[in-house]
C-alpha cells in the first residue's frame, strides 16, 4: 500500500477528555425520549440489586470520544447471527476401548484423527507406530492409509495449542467409509476428535440473537446439510463457571431441531462466553456423527436507560443519555450518529463513545459527536445506542434506532 | 485536472510537513502468549533491527512483552500493552506512532482502539497512532482454537476449571470472535469503523519442502507442524488463520504473493520473520 493511499485512510479523530462525565441539562437543552423499543433490541425486563463482578481494578476517570465514520459504509443494524458449522465429531475413549478398536464413521475421504490423553498425559501419548487402522475389519498399511503425522511438539509449534501427548493423523484419500481405531498400547483414557474437511455433511447451530438477559431464553436452530437427515441430536449448555445444563431439541416439520435454552442465572456474569452445544448423528448405515457449538452472552442487568435523552447543541451534538443504574460500576454507552445524504437517506456520520464510573442511582452520560459531519444534513438519528457494563463488558441494553430529530 | 494536481501539491506539502515535525516511532506487539524476550523470542533482532531502520531516529521503537494468554481486555493484555505504549510514548517524545501486529496482538490491539472508554489511557495512545499494521491477524478467529477447545464438553469443563487452555485461545475461537466483534470490536464489515487504520497483511499458504530453501525461512520445523495445521483450515490460508480471518478486519494492505520476493507465500511463522522481503516493506512504510 503506497504511503500516500494509507494516509488518505486516516480518520479525524476527536478526543475529548471530559471534565466530568456525568453531566446536568442546562436551561438551553432539548429534552427528549427514547424511541419506542423495536424488535431484536435487548431491553432487560427487570435489574437486579447484586452483580458478581469485579470493581475494583476499574478506571474512574471519565473518558468520552468520537471519530468520524465513512458516509458510504453500511452498518448491520443489528449484531448478525453466527452460523456454527461443522465437519466433525469427538469422542471418549477407555484404554480398553482403543485396546479392542474403536468405531470412527468416516463419510468422506482425507479424514483428520486426533488421538488425545485425556488430562494431558504426556506418557500416555500414542506413537503412530502403534496404530492400527481396520476397515471392515481388514487391517490397513499404516504406510499407505495414514497421509503424514505431527505430535505435539510440531502442533504447538505452528500455534495449535493442543494437550500433551497428542498425535494427529491426516489419512489418505483411500481410507473412508466404516474406519476402526486401535492402539494396543493405549493406557488412561482418551479423546479421539475426527474432523472431515471434505466432507458434505455438515452440522449448522446458529442462536437466534448472541446474547440475552439473564432470566430471558435463547431459541438456537441446527440444521443438518448435506442430503442427509439427522437421526437424533441431543445438546447442553456450558457456562463460563464449566457449569453445564442439559438442552431438549425438538425436531420440526421441516427436519431442524430448535430448542429454547433458558441459562441458569446462578451461573451468569465475569468473563468469557456461554455456549451451546450440539450433538448430532446422521441417519443412514454409518450414522456419522456431528458435533456443533456456538457462543452467546448472558449479561446481568444492573442498569438501564432511563428513556430520557438531553440533547444540546455545543459546537456539535452533544446528547446527554439517562442511566438508571442498581449497582455502582463503570458504565460506557456508544452510538452512531446518522445525518441525511443528498440522497434523502440517511448515512452515517460518526461514532461515540463515553464512560465514567456511577454510583447506584440515577445519572448522565454524555455522547459528544464533532461538528465537522460533512455532506450531511438534518434529519439526524441516533442509532445502535449501547450501555455496557465495564466490569465485565456485560451488555445491558441495546436499542436499534435510540433518538430522531429535525 | 487542476483539482488532482492542487490535491497532490497539499498531500505532498502535508507529508513534507508531517515528516518534519513528526517524531515518529514504530512498536512491535506479538501474538498469544506470556513474552518476556519477544525480541529475541518471538520476532528475532533479524526483523526488528531492520523494520526499524526506517526510523528518522532508529531508537525510537519499542517491542512489547505481555502476557497474551489472557483475554484481551485482560490488565496483563491489553492494560500492560497500553502501559507499555504510554511508557514509550512519554519516554520517547513520539507523536506520530506505527504499530506492529502479530496474529492475536491485532486482536488486543483492537480491543484499544475500539474501547476507548475502557481505560483513561486509551485516548492518548490512539491519538498518537498513524496506524496499525496487522500480520496475519486472527481477526476473526481460527479453526484450530475451536479444534483445541471443542469436543468432549465434560472433559472440556474440567479443562476450563483446571486452566488446560488459555483464555486467549478460547477467545479465538470463531464463535466467540463472531460474538467480540459484534459487540466489542469495530473494523469488521457491517460494523463502525476504527478510528485508525487497521491494515492487514495476509499469508495465503505453506510451504515445506526439504528440498526448497524458502521453506527455511523462519524455521523448517514450524513449517512442517503449519503444513498439518492447515488440514483444518480452507485452503487460503497460513497455516494456523484462515485469508478471511486475517482480512475480517479494517483493510487488505495486500496478500503475501503480490509483495513478496519471488511471489513466495508467507506462513503463520514467516509472517513475524524476516522473510522474502517483508522486513523491507515494513521499514519503507515508516
Amino acid at each position: 500500500m503506497p504511503k500516500a493511499q494509507h494516509r488518505s485512510f486516516l480518520l479525524v479523530v476527536a478526543l475529548t477528555v471530559l471534565a466530568a462525565g456525568i453531566a446536568a441539562p442546562a436551561a438551553a437543552d432539548e429534552a427528549m425520549q427514547l424511541i419506542a423499543q423495536q424488535p431484536g433490541d435487548l431491553v432487560a425486563p427487570r435489574l437486579l440489586t447484586s452483580a458478581r463482578s469485579d470493581t475494583a481494578n476499574l478506571d474512574r476517570a471519565p473518558v468520552a470520544l468520537s471519530w468520524a465514520l465513512e458516509p458510504t459504509q453500511a452498518l448491520d443494524a443489528r449484531p448478525r447471527a453466527h452460523v456454527a458449522e461443522s465437519r466433525e465429531y469427538w469422542i471418549d475413549a477407555t484404554a480398553g476401548d482403543l485396546q479392542r478398536g474403536v468405531r470412527l464413521p468416516l463419510s468422506a475421504p482425507g479424514a483428520v484423527v486426533r488421538v488425545s490423553p485425556h488430562g494431558a498425559d504426556a506418557g500416555a501419548a500414542v506413537a503412530t507406530s502403534d496404530v492400527q487402522l481396520r476397515i471392515d475389519g481388514r487391517r490397513l498399511d499404516n504406510a499407505a492409509a495414514i497421509r503424514d503425522a505431527a505430535d505435539a511438539d510440531a502442533l504447538r509449534a505452528a500455534g495449535m495449542d493442543v494437550p500433551q501427548g497428542s498425535t494427529v493423523l491426516r489419512l489418505a484419500d483411500t481410507v473412508t467409509g466404516d474406519l476402526e481405531l486401535a492402539v494396543p498400547t493405549a493406557r488412561g483414557s482418551y479423546l479421539v476428535h475426527v474432523f472431515e474437511p471434505r466432507s458434505m455433511l455438515v452440522l449448522a447451530l446458529v442462536a437466534e440473537r448472541d446474547g440475552i438477559a439473564g432470566g430471558e431464553s435463547l431459541r438456537v436452530r441446527a440444521t443438518l446439510q448435506g442430503a442427509a437427515a439427522l437421526a437424533r441430536l441431543g445438546g447442553l449448555v456450558s457456562a463460563p463457571d464449566g457449569s453445564s445444563q442439559a438442552v431438549d431439541f425438538v425436531r420440526q416439520r421441516d427436519g431442524s431441531y430448535v430448542a429454547d435454552v433458558k441459562p441458569e442465572v446462578a451461573h451468569a456474569g465475569g468473563q468469557g462466553l456461554w455456549e451451546v452445544h450440539a450433538f448430532g448423528v446422521a441417519a443412514g448405515i454409518l450414522a456419522t456423527p456431528r458435533d456443533a457449538k456456538t457462543a452467546f452472552a448472558v449479561s446481568l442487568p444492573v442498569a438501564r436507560f432511563d428513556g430520557s435523552v438531553v440533547r444540546a447543541d455545543r459546537g456539535g451534538v452533544v446528547l446527554g443519555v439517562g442511566i438508571e443504574a442498581r449497582v455502582a460500576s463503570r458504565y460506557g454507552v456508544s452510538a452512531v450518529l446518522y445525518g441525511t445524504g443528498a440522497d434523502g437517506a440517511l448515512h452515517p456520520a460518526a461514532m461515540a463513545q463515553s464512560a465514567a464510573w456511577m454510583e447506584a442511582g440515577r445519572g448522565r452520560l454524555e455522547l459528544r459527536y464533532d461538528s465537522s459531519a460533512g455532506a450531511l444534513r438534518a434529519p439526524w438519528e441516533v442509532r445502535d445506542l449501547r450501555l455496557v457494563n465495564q466490569a465485565d463488558m456485560s451488555l445491558q441494553e441495546r436499542r436499534e434506532r435510540a433518538v430522531a430529530w429535525r | 485536472m487542476l483539482r488532482i494536481a492542487f490535491a497532490l501539491l497539499l498531500a505532498a506539502a502535508a507529508t513534507t510537513a508531517h515528516a518534519a515535525t513528526a517524531t515518529t516511532g514504530v512498536a512491535f506487539v506479538h501474538g498469544t502468549g506470556h513474552q518476556t524476550d519477544a525480541y529475541n523470542d518471538y520476532w528475532q533482532p533479524t526483523m526488528v533491527n531492520s523494520v526499524r531502520q526506517g526510523l528518522v531516529n532508529q531508537a525510537n521503537y519499542v517491542v512489547i512483552n505481555c502476557d497474551f494468554d489472557q483475554y484481551m481486555w485482560d490488565s496483563r493484555a491489553a492494560g500492560c500493552l497500553a502501559t507499555q505504549l504510554t511508557n514509550f510514548i512519554n519516554s520517547r517524545g513520539i507523536t506520530d506512532l506505527v504499530v506492529i501486529t502479530h496474529s492475536n496482538g491485532g486482536n488486543v490491539m483492537r480491543w484499544i482502539l475500539s474501547n476507548p472508554t475502557y481505560d483513561s489511557r486509551y485516548p492518548a495512545i490512539i491519538g498518537r497512532i498513524r496506524w496499525v499494521n496487522a500480520l496475519a491477524p486472527s481477526s476473526a478467529g481460527t479453526p484450530l482454537a475451536n479444534a483445541v477447545i471443542a469436543g468432549n464438553v465434560f472433559e472440556n469443563a474440567v479443562g476450563w476449571l483446571l486452566g488446560y487452555q488459555s483464555d486467549a485461545v478460547r477467545q479465538q475461537q470463531t464463535s466467540w470472535m463472531a460474538y467480540y466483534n459484534q459487540n466489542y470490536l469495530y473494523g469488521t464489515s457491517g460494523r463502525p469503523a476504527l478510528p485508525k487504520g487497521f491494515w492487514d497483511v495476509i499469508g495465503s499458504d505453506v510451504e515445506t519442502a526439504v528440498w526448497d530453501g524458502d521453506s527455511y525461512c523462519g524455521g523448517y520445523s514450524l513449517n512442517v507442524g503449519l503444513e498439518i495445521t492447515q488440514a483444518w483450515l480452507n485452503s487460503c490460508s497460513d497455516g494456523f488463520i484462515e485469508c478471511s480471518s486475517a482480512a475480517a478486519a479494517g483493510r487488505v494492505w495486500f496478500y503475501d504473493t503480490a509483495r513478496m520476493a519471488g511471489g513466495e507465500p508467507l506462513s503463520h511463522n514467516q509472517s513475524r520473520r524476516a522473510c522474502f522481503g517483508l522486513d523491507t516493506i515494513l521499514r519503507n512504510d515508516l
